[in-house]
C-alpha cells in the first residue's frame, strides 16, 4: 500500500513537475487506475509536501465546493486557492471542499477550455470510484437490433400489406391503403393475364387443327421443333410447300439446325419427317444439356410469339414466300409443355445462332431475300465462297462480295476486280495458314443482312 | 438529505476509496397517448375540440353538481331561448384577438409598404371572449373572468344569463380543476430525481461545456467526499426536458451543420450520464424533431453510442411516467411560452397553476401550437393528477407546491435553461423537495 502511494506521488510528480501537465483528480485516477479519493489524497499531499520541501516552485492549485448559499440555492463551483476564502463567506453552508487540478505555474483564472480538453465525457466512466448500477449496463448487440427493428415497426395493416407484396414478388412500395394493395395486385394479375389470354388466339386455334393433319401426315408427335414449326399457319403452310417445292430450302433449313449439333446430309431431304428428326436429335441433346426455362420466360416468349405471329401475318399478306418470313427463326409456342419446352430451346438456339452470327440488325426494306423463281430487280449484295489456288498450291476459299442486278455483268466485273484485290492482299498474309473449311462454320452473313436459312444452302463445299 | 454537512472526521476517512451502488426504484411509463398519437393529416382540426369538449363535458357535469348543486340547468347554446334565465352552459373559450397573427393578415400586410414591427405578445385591450360549443357561439361579458387570464381553448363550464342581445353575461365560473390524485407513497428514504432542459449543445461554449463537465463529475459521485458520494447515490433518475442541440432562448432557427457538428456530443453527453443512472431524453421545439405536439422521442440513430446502455430512454414531449410511485407529468416548455405570450400571465409557474386548474397540458394547441389533429381523444388532457409537474426551458428557475382543494399535492417546477443558468432542479421523491444546483 504504500509501495504503491509513494509510486502514484512520484508519477504525479513526474507529470506536474517534468512534464509540466495540468492535472485533475478525474485525469490522475483514470491515468494512475486508482480510487478518485485516493486521487484527491495523493494530490493534496504533493502540494503538500511540494511546499514543505520546495517553496519556491510555483504551483497553481483550484479547488471544488459545493454548499448552499445564503438564498437556499445550491451551488457548486471552481475557484482558485487565492479566491478560496472570500467564496467560502458566500455558502451558509459547504457540503465538501477538495483539490480539483494542480499545474505548475501561475494562472490568475481557471482555464476553462484547458480543462475541457484534459478528460472527455467518456473519460469519466473509466475513472474507479463511478457510481453506478445492474441498469447501467450495456445492452447486447441482439437487444440494440431488436430496438433497432422495432423503431422500424409499421403498424399491423401495413406489415400484412407488405408481407403479401413481398411474397407476390411484385413491386416494393411503402402502400398503407388497402386499396392500392388491391390495385397492385389487380394490375400484377392484368400483367399476367393479358399474356396468357393472348395465347388462345383464333389463329393458334387453325393451327391446332392444322396439327391433327399434321400430325396425320407425319405421324409423329409435336414435341420438338418441327412440332412448333408446324403448329403456326404460315409455317405449316410453308413447310407443306416446303415438302411440295423447293429441295434448296429445305437443305438450307437442316444446315441451320445441323450447324450446331448435328450431321446432316448435304444431299437433300424433301421428307419433313427427316427434317423434324434431326431437329429432333438437336432438340433433345440442348434438352440434355439445358434446363426447363421458367414460366415468366415462357410468358415472355409467349409475348414474343404473339408478337412474331403479328409480324408473320403482315408478311403473309405480301406473299407466303418461305425465305422472307425465316428471315428470323421463329419459335411458336402452344399450350403443351413439350412444345414450350421446344420453343424455350428454339429460343435458345436462336440465341446460340445469333451469337455466333453476331446478330446483324434487321433487315432493310430494300433487302430482298432469295426466293425459288423470283428475280428481284433490286440490286443485291451476295457472299458468294470462292476457291482456288494460290502460288504455293494451297487451295484458299475467300468469301466474295458480289451484286445482283439487272446489270449484274458490269457490276459484278467492276466489283470482283475490287474484291479480288483484296483476296489477294489476304492470301499474301495467309501463305501459311493450312486451308480448312469448318463445315460447322456458321456461314458469314452478309453485311447488314439477317441470316436466313437460304445460308445453309450456300455453303456447301466443293 | 443531499444537503447533509458531512461529519467531521480524518482525511483519510474523508475521502474513503469505497463502491457505491444507485439506488433503484419502480419506473412506469405512461406516454402511450403521446407514443400513439395519430398522423393522420387528412383530417380537420375540428375533431380535437370536438373530443375535448365532450370529455370535459362528462368530467364538468358532476363538478357542476357540486357547486351549484341542481338549481341550474345545464343547458346548449341551442338551447338557449329565455332571456334573463339563469342557466349553466359548457363550452370552449375562444378568445377574439386583434393582434394574433393570421395568415390572411400577412398576406395582406405584404401590399403594405411599411413593414409591421415583429411582435412576441398579442394582448390588447379590445380583446373580447366568446363560448363555443358544437353548434354555435355566444359572446361573453364578464366581471368574474379576466380575460387576459385565460386563453383559447380551455373547456369551463358558466353560470349566467343571454340579455336581449344575445351577450351572455357571466355570473360564475366552473373550471375543471385537478382530478384526484392518487395517494402519495410513503418513503423514509431520500430518493432524488434530477430534472434538466435547455442543454443547447450545438453552441459549444466553453463554459457551458465545462459546467457539463462539473455536473458529470457530481452526478457520477466523483466530486465530493465519501459521506456526500453516498447521498448523490440516492439519485435515480435523471430528465433532461428538451432544448438538447437547441433551446428556446436562441429564436434563429437550428441549422443542419450544427446539428451534425453537435450530435457527437450529444450523444457522447447522453453515454456519459446512461452509463452512471437512468436517463430519459425529451425532445424540444428547436431540436431535430417534429415540431408538432407531440412530439416522438428522438431517432435512435442520432444517440449511437447512449442506445447501447440499458438505462437510456428516448421519450416524448410531453411526458408522463410513474417514478417510485409518484406520477411525473411534464413538457419541454412550448406550451407556457405560448399561453405568456397570449395573456398577461409572465410567470411560468403561474401558467402552470392555471393549466392544472384548466386540466389541460396546452390549450392553445392546435390554434397557436402545432399539434397532429386527432380525431377520437385530446392527447393533452391530464387525466390523472400528476405529483411533479414540471416544464422546461424557463428563463428562471422556479417552483411551488401546489395543493388542490380535494387535498391534491403537486411540486410544480420550472426548469431553467442550462445554457444560461447552469442551473438543474433537484426534487426528493420523499418529500417533494425541490433545489437547484448550479455548476459554475
Amino acid at each position: 500500500m504504500d509501495e504503491n502511494k509513494s509510486e502514484s506521488l512520484n508519477s504525479i510528480k513526474n507529470i506536474i513537475l517534468d512534464e509540466r501537465r495540468l492535472v485533475t483528480y478525474t485525469s490522475i485516477s483514470k491515468e494512475l487506475c486508482i480510487h478518485v479519493n485516493k486521487a484527491k489524497i495523493f494530490l493534496r499531499e504533493f502540494v503538500d509536501e511540494l511546499r514543505k520541501n520546495k517553496p519556491n516552485v510555483g504551483l497553481s492549485v483550484s479547488y471544488i465546493i459545493s454548499g448552499s448559499l445564503k438564498n437556499n440555492k445550491l451551488l457548486t463551483i471552481l475557484v482558485l486557492e487565492e479566491e478560496l476564502v472570500s467564496v467560502k463567506d458566500k455558502f451558509s453552508t459547504i457540503f465538501f471542499e477538495h483539490i480539483y487540478s494542480v499545474c505548475y505555474g501561475h494562472c490568475t483564472s481557471i482555464d476553462k477550455s484547458a480543462f475541457i480538453a484534459i478528460n472527455t465525457f467518456e473519460d469519466y466512466l473509466l475513472c474507479k470510484g463511478t457510481v453506478k448500477n445492474n441498469i447501467c449496463s450495456k445492452r447486447s448487440y441482439e437487444e440494440i437490433g431488436t430496438l433497432k427493428f422495432k423503431s422500424q415497426e409499421v403498424p399491423e395493416k401495413n406489415l400484412k400489406n407488405s408481407i403479401k407484396k413481398d411474397s407476390k414478388n411484385s413491386i416494393k412500395e411503402e402502400n398503407h391503403n388497402t386499396q392500392n394493395e388491391v390495385k397492385t395486385i389487380k394490375d400484377h394479375d392484368k400483367k399476367t393475364d393479358p399474356v396468357k389470354s393472348e395465347i388462345p388466339s383464333p389463329k393458334y386455334n387453325s393451327v391446332t387443327n392444322n396439327k391433327s393433319l399434321d400430325k396425320k401426315s407425319n405421324g409423329k408427335s409435336n414435341g420438338n421443333i418441327m412440332g412448333f414449326l408446324s403448329k403456326t399457319p404460315n409455317v405449316k403452310m410453308d413447310i407443306n410447300k416446303k415438302d411440295k417445292g423447293d429441295i434448296e430450302n429445305k437443305t438450307k433449313i437442316t444446315k441451320k439446325f445441323d450447324r450446331e449439333e448435328t450431321n446432316i446430309d448435304d444431299s437433300s431431304k424433301t421428307n419433313g419427317t427427316e427434317i423434324k428428326l434431326t431437329e429432333k436429335k438437336s432438340v433433345n441433346s440442348i434438352i440434355a444439356q439445358k434446363n426447363e426455362a421458367s414460366t415468366q420466360k415462357k410468358d415472355i416468349k409467349v409475348e414474343k410469339i404473339d408478337i412474331e405471329v403479328k409480324v408473320r401475318n403482315k408478311k403473309t399478306n405480301q406473299g407466303n414466300s418461305f425465305g422472307k418470313k425465316r428471315k428470323r427463326v421463329l419459335h411458336v409456342s402452344d399450350s403443351d409443355s413439350d412444345c414450350e419446352k421446344s420453343d424455350s430451346l428454339a429460343d435458345e438456339i436462336t440465341l446460340e445462332r445469333e451469337s455466333e452470327d453476331e446478330i446483324p440488325p434487321t433487315p432493310s426494306a430494300t433487302i430482298v431475300t432469295i426466293t425459288p423463281g423470283l428475280v428481284n430487280a433490286k440490286k443485291r449484295r451476295k457472299i458468294i465462297d470462292k476457291t482456288y489456288t494460290d502460288e504455293e498450291g494451297f487451295m484458299l476459299t475467300k468469301k466474295e462480295e458480289i451484286y445482283e442486278s439487272c446489270s449484274d455483268d458490269e457490276v459484278h466485273t467492276k466489283e470482283n476486280v475490287d474484291i479480288k484485290k483484296q483476296v489477294t492482299v489476304e492470301t499474301t498474309a495467309l501463305k501459311n495458314v493450312p486451308i480448312k473449311q469448318s463445315k460447322k462454320k456458321s456461314s458469314p452473313s452478309q453485311k447488314h443482312k439477317q441470316p436466313t436459312m437460304m445460308n445453309f444452302f450456300k455453303k456447301v463445299p466443293n | 438529505m443531499l444537503l447533509k454537512v458531512s461529519p467531521k472526521s480524518t482525511a483519510d476517512e474523508e475521502f474513503s476509496s469505497h463502491d457505491l451502488e444507485r439506488q433503484i426504484v419502480d419506473y412506469t411509463d405512461s406516454s402511450t397517448r403521446f407514443y400513439e398519437a395519430p398522423r393522420d393529416f387528412s383530417k380537420q382540426y375540428a375533431h380535437i375540440y370536438s373530443a375535448r369538449l365532450c370529455t370535459f363535458r362528462n368530467i364538468l357535469t358532476p363538478l357542476i353538481k357540486n357547486k351549484w348543486s341542481n338549481k341550474y340547468k345545464i343547458l346548449k347554446l341551442c338551447d338557449l331561448r329565455e332571456s334573463g334565465t339563469s342557466c349553466v352552459i359548457i363550452g370552449t373559450l375562444f378568445k377574439l384577438q386583434e393582434l394574433k397573427p393570421s395568415i390572411l393578415k400577412e398576406l395582406s400586410d405584404q401590399l403594405e409598404i411599411i413593414p409591421q414591427p415583429t411582435r412576441t405578445h398579442f394582448v390588447h385591450d379590445s380583446d373580447s371572449l366568446v363560448l363555443e360549443d358544437e353548434l354555435q357561439r355566444i359572446k361573453l361579458v364578464s366581471d368574474v373572468i379576466d380575460i387576459h387570464q385565460v386563453v383559447t381553448g380551455v373547456v369551463c363550464a358558466i353560470l349566467g344569463s343571454e340579455d336581449e342581445d344575445g351577450i351572455f353575461t357571466v355570473k360564475d365560473v366552473c373550471w375543471p380543476g385537478c382530478s384526484i390524485q392518487k395517494p402519495l407513497p410513503v418513503r423514509n428514504e431520500d430518493r432524488y430525481i434530477v430534472l434538466m432542459s435547455g442543454l443547447n449543445m450545438a453552441s459549444k461554449s466553453a463554459d457551458q461545456i465545462l459546467s457539463l463537465h462539473l455536473f458529470l463529475e457530481w452526478m457520477s459521485g466523483l466530486a465530493g467526499t465519501s459521506y456526500y458520494q453516498e447521498e448523490v447515490s440516492k439519485i435515480v433518475r435523471v430528465i433532461i426536458a428538451g432544448g438538447v442541440f437547441a433551446n428556446h432562448s436562441d429564436e434563429s432557427v437550428l441549422n443542419e451543420s450544427d446539428v451534425i457538428s453537435s450530435a457527437e456530443l450529444v450523444d457522447s453527453l447522453a453515454a456519459a450520464i446512461s452509463g452512471v443512472a437512468p436517463l430519459d431524453i425529451m425532445p424540444g421545439c428547436k431540436d431535430p424533431n417534429d415540431v408538432m405536439l407531440p412530439q416522438k422521442p428522438f431517432h435512435y440513430c442520432l444517440f449511437p453510442k447512449a442506445t447501447e446502455y440499458k438505462s437510456f430512454r428516448r421519450v416524448s414531449n410531453p411526458y408522463e411516467c410513474e417514478i417510485g410511485g409518484l406520477l411525473c407529468l411534464g413538457t419541454s416548455g412550448e406550451p407556457v411560452k405560448d399561453i405568456m405570450r397570449y395573456s398577461n400571465l409572465d410567470n411560468s409557474q403561474e401558467v402552470l397553476k392555471k393549466t392544472l386548474e384548466w386540466r389541460h397540458l396546452a390549450p392553445t394547441c392546435p390554434d397557436t401550437v402545432p399539434c397532429t389533429p386527432s380525431v377520437d381523444t385530446d392527447p393533452f388532457i391530464i387525466y390523472n393528477c400528476p405529483a411533479i409537474y414540471f416544464s422546461g426551458n424557463a428563463d428562471e428557475f422556479g417552483t411551488t407546491l401546489y395543493e388542490g382543494e380535494e387535498g391534491q399535492r403537486i411540486r410544480i417546477v420550472s426548469i431553467p435553461d442550462f445554457c444560461n443558468t447552469k442551473s438543474i432542479a433537484i426534487i426528493n421523491l420523499a418529500n417533494l423537495e425541490c433545489y437547484s444546483m448550479s455548476f459554475s
